[in-house]
């Protein structure tokens, strides 16, 4: 089988022509290709932030004493808290427990006094421990508040020196520290593998569901050129869309853009030869399209936003996990696309991941095309 | 009425036999919801542990001792890497080996000895930019510690936390929780949205009409499967979080079954209202799709509704999802009061009314 055979012979035309007229005719795709990267653009620009500013705090002064009072004053002006004052731990219960507070601190009794003396005084910090990330947060922020304001009072009463060790942090590639900067080629790597594994698990489950399978099977067309034909179309709308994010991040969220237009061009083809062939063997194998959305939804969608390493770190989940995220296209994608953005091309981190997904999508091709000849005989 | 009730009844009877005779959609009813369930509550942690640091140690004083012992024993920190140079280090970031690394200064033991502060330079991949100001963060505190350690620097108020509801913040208690409302909403969603688009792909739906049905009625029975597959599913994954994973149970079952079936209701109803525009089942599985994505990111359940912008936070309160995860998170480890529960029952049954008028009206606006 040539290159020939499989771009210009007559039923690999043909087909590309019937499958492009179903895409021309049904605005849904179409809704999908341009929508859907609008949508998650945004949401993941503007919406989802894991940044954790004002914090709804409570805070309950037992000490009333001018430290106190200061210290009171330092966290309210503190952008990470949003502080409402409280009388009593009493009060602030309900509060915790409705969602209404995320957190309260306590100041006790005697903490000037213990401050005076040079004894260390306790602040005390309730968490809600049920959303653990702000939790967590919460409990850094407050420690940096209370050692910014310590050095503060130290110096103000005439000590020579701060802190004795200090760590002095640099953020490559990222130095305003903007989360959307990880949050949106992150985004462009669940649209590719929404529109490929989606709109191709529908295409051979919607044949055979109508029972025009049989009839494409009739004519003189060899399964790979019917298989490859069928995905070109959605091949270019998957490049399209992708097109469409970049247009985004870069324009509408100022992200820059360091690698080169080639560099991306491979990285996506590369993903989306994978998760195209993976919609079409799910597709061909259930022949169900309700089925087969679901195990798109299962095997493609989750994945790609849960285990590629985009939002949830891998090196952190458990081990069997992480064995698992070996065969998630996604986890391939998704550092050569951050990289593209925020640093450049790094052939030496693009080629090998490149070629992984190189490598999916050969072996979803070989295995659509089995699945098919394996119904004729 | 008495008709009204036995046509509903017929047609929701209907609608379950056609979702409940394919075997395959069956499995995939039972099967794929509890590979989720699983897989990705475990999966899901925005907690940091384990990360590769590099190192480029010029200090070999007590300093440096002092604070790589702690770095070295602590569960953030999983390898350290030794790097001979600033420029090798950044290589390794660069290649995505590390996740930052360390700059220890030749003079730093021997400036914390003389009271002057010391200065460990810290590099880190902007673009993981999350698990980098987590380690950070760490790292600070660390080097803080250590510099006390060693009789130095301002008293401090010591920060004693107690994290309630969670006291290990055990990042699986909220996760497990979580994903039950996520499952749901995802099934739901993709029974409902092909009710009416299926009839309409096979050219039965104006059988339909032709039947003495109103379309309400139509609608109240479309309603069936999908509100039963969500109340059904959401209460067995309750049961089976509550039974078989450590995440504690302290609310009562009754309320947060009460929540699952209007959480049930309000999103076949948004299926529903999809599915009366939809000419094709692949128009409906897509426009669904379009709705089940906003939905979970605006919840709460991948970020804090808190960090997003004003405008949009009465906006994430109107996602019956937001309210799910409220009532799931609060019965298991908070102990809700039924009251507080109802308080977020009848934003989902709002929601729940809108979409079924909208759906009604829709039948009717397309069959006129």
């Amino acid at each position: 089988m040539s290159l020939r055979d499989l771009l210009l012979s007559r039923p690999a035309m043909a087909i590309r022509a019937k499958e492009w007229a179903q895409i021309w005719l049904d605005p849904s795709t179409f809704g999908l290709v341009i929508l859907m990267p609008l949508i998650l653009m945004f949401l993941f620009g503007s919406a989802v932030t894991l940044d954790v500013r004002a914090t709804r705090t409570g805070v309950i002064d037992l000490d009333r004493s001018s430290a106190s009072r200061d210290l009171v004053g330092a966290i309210s002006h503190n952008a990470y808290f949003r502080v409402v004052e409280q009388d009593s731990v009493a009060a602030a219960e309900p509060a915790l427990r409705s969602g209404a507070l995320r957190g309260f601190i306590v100041i006790p009794d005697g903490f000037e006094r213990h401050l005076v003396t040079g004894s260390a005084p306790q602040v005390q910090l309730v968490t809600d421990g049920s959303q653990v990330n702000t939790a967590t947060l919460l409990a850094a922020n407050l420690r940096g508040a209370l050692r910014s304001w310590a050095e503060a009072r130290s110096l103000e009463q005439g000590a020579r020196e701060a802190g004795a060790i200090g760590l002095i942090p640099r953020y490559t590639y990222n130095p305003g520290l903007e989360s959307r900067y990880m949050l949106v080629p992150g985004a462009i790597g669940i649209v590719m593998a929404m529109i490929g594994s989606l709109l191709t698990a529908l295409i051979m489950a919607r044949e055979y569901e109508r029972g025009t399978m049989e009839g494409l099977l009739a004519t003189p067309i060899s399964i790979p050129v019917l298989v490859f034909s069928k995905l070109l179309p959605y091949y270019v709308l998957g490049l399209a869309s992708t097109a469409i994010c970049v247009a985004v991040a870069v324009w509408g969220y100022g992200l820059p853009f360091r690698g080169s237009y080639l560099g991306l061009f491979l990285i996506s083809s590369a993903f989306l030869a994978a998760v195209l062939g993976q919609g079409l063997l799910i597709s061909a194998a259930t022949k169900n399209q309700f089925v087969s959305t679901q195990f798109a939804l299962l095997s493609g969608f989750l994945p790609s936003l849960l285990l590629s390493g985009f939002l949830f770190e891998i090196d952190s989940m458990p081990v069997a996990i992480q064995w698992l995220t070996y065969i998630v296209p996604a986890r391939y994608l998704i550092p050569p696309l951050q990289s593209v953005f925020l640093v450049g091309d790094v052939w030496s981190m693009f080629l090998p991941n490149i070629a992984a997904l190189l490598v999916f999508g050969g072996f979803f091709f070989l295995r659509v095309t089995r699945a098919i000849k394996r119904q004729i005989a | 009425m008495n008709g009204a009730l036995t046509r509903i009844l017929a047609m929701a009877l209907k609608e379950l036999a056609v979702v409940l005779r394919d075997r395959r959609v069956l499995t995939t009813l039972v099967a794929s919801p509890v590979i989720q369930l699983v897989l990705f509550g475990l999966a899901t942690t925005l907690e940091v542990k384990n990360v590769s640091l590099g190192l480029v140690n010029r200090d070999n004083g007590v300093a440096s001792e002092r604070f790589l012992a702690v770095v070295a024993g602590s569960q953030v920190v999983g390898k350290i890497i030794v790097y001979p140079s600033e420029r090798a280090l950044a290589e390794a970031i660069e290649q995505r080996a590390v996740l930052g690394g360390l700059i220890l200064p030749s003079d730093l033991s021997a400036r914390v000895a003389r009271g002057d502060e010391g200065k460990i330079g810290f590099l880190l991949d902007g673009r993981r930019i999350n698990a980098a100001q987590i380690v950070q963060a760490y790292l600070a505190e660390v080097a803080a510690t250590a510099g006390q350690s060693l009789g130095i620097g301002p008293v401090e108020p010591r920060l004693v936390i107690r994290n309630w509801y969670n006291p290990n913040l055990d990042y699986s208690w909220f996760t497990l929780p979580g994903m039950i409302a996520v499952i749901t909403t995802v099934l739901v969603l993709s029974v409902s949205v092909q009710a009416i688009a299926r009839e309409r792909e096979f050219g039965t739906y104006d059988q339909l009409l032709a039947l003495p049905i109103q379309h309400w009625e139509i609608v109240l029975g479309k309603i069936a499967p999908s509100f039963l597959v969500g109340l059904g599913n959401g209460a067995f994954y309750v049961a089976m979080v509550a039974l078989v994973s450590d995440v504690p149970f302290h609310g009562s079952f009754a309320p947060i079954v009460l929540a699952i079936a209007a959480f049930s209701l309000a999103v076949s109803a948004i299926g529903l209202a999809i599915s009366a525009v939809a000419a094709s089942q692949q128009q409906a599985f897509l426009g669904g799709f379009l709705v089940i994505v906003p939905m979970i990111l605006l919840s709460g359940y991948a970020s804090p509704i808190d960090g997003m912008p004003e405008w949009l936070q009465p906006i994430a309160a109107l996602d019956p999802l937001t309210h799910l995860l409220v009532v799931c998170h609060g019965t298991f480890l908070k102990g809700m009061s039924s009251a507080l529960i109802l308080g977020h029952i009848w934003p989902m049954l709002l929601v729940a009314l809108t979409f079924l008028a909208l759906a009604v009206m829709l039948l009717r606006r397309r069959s006129n």
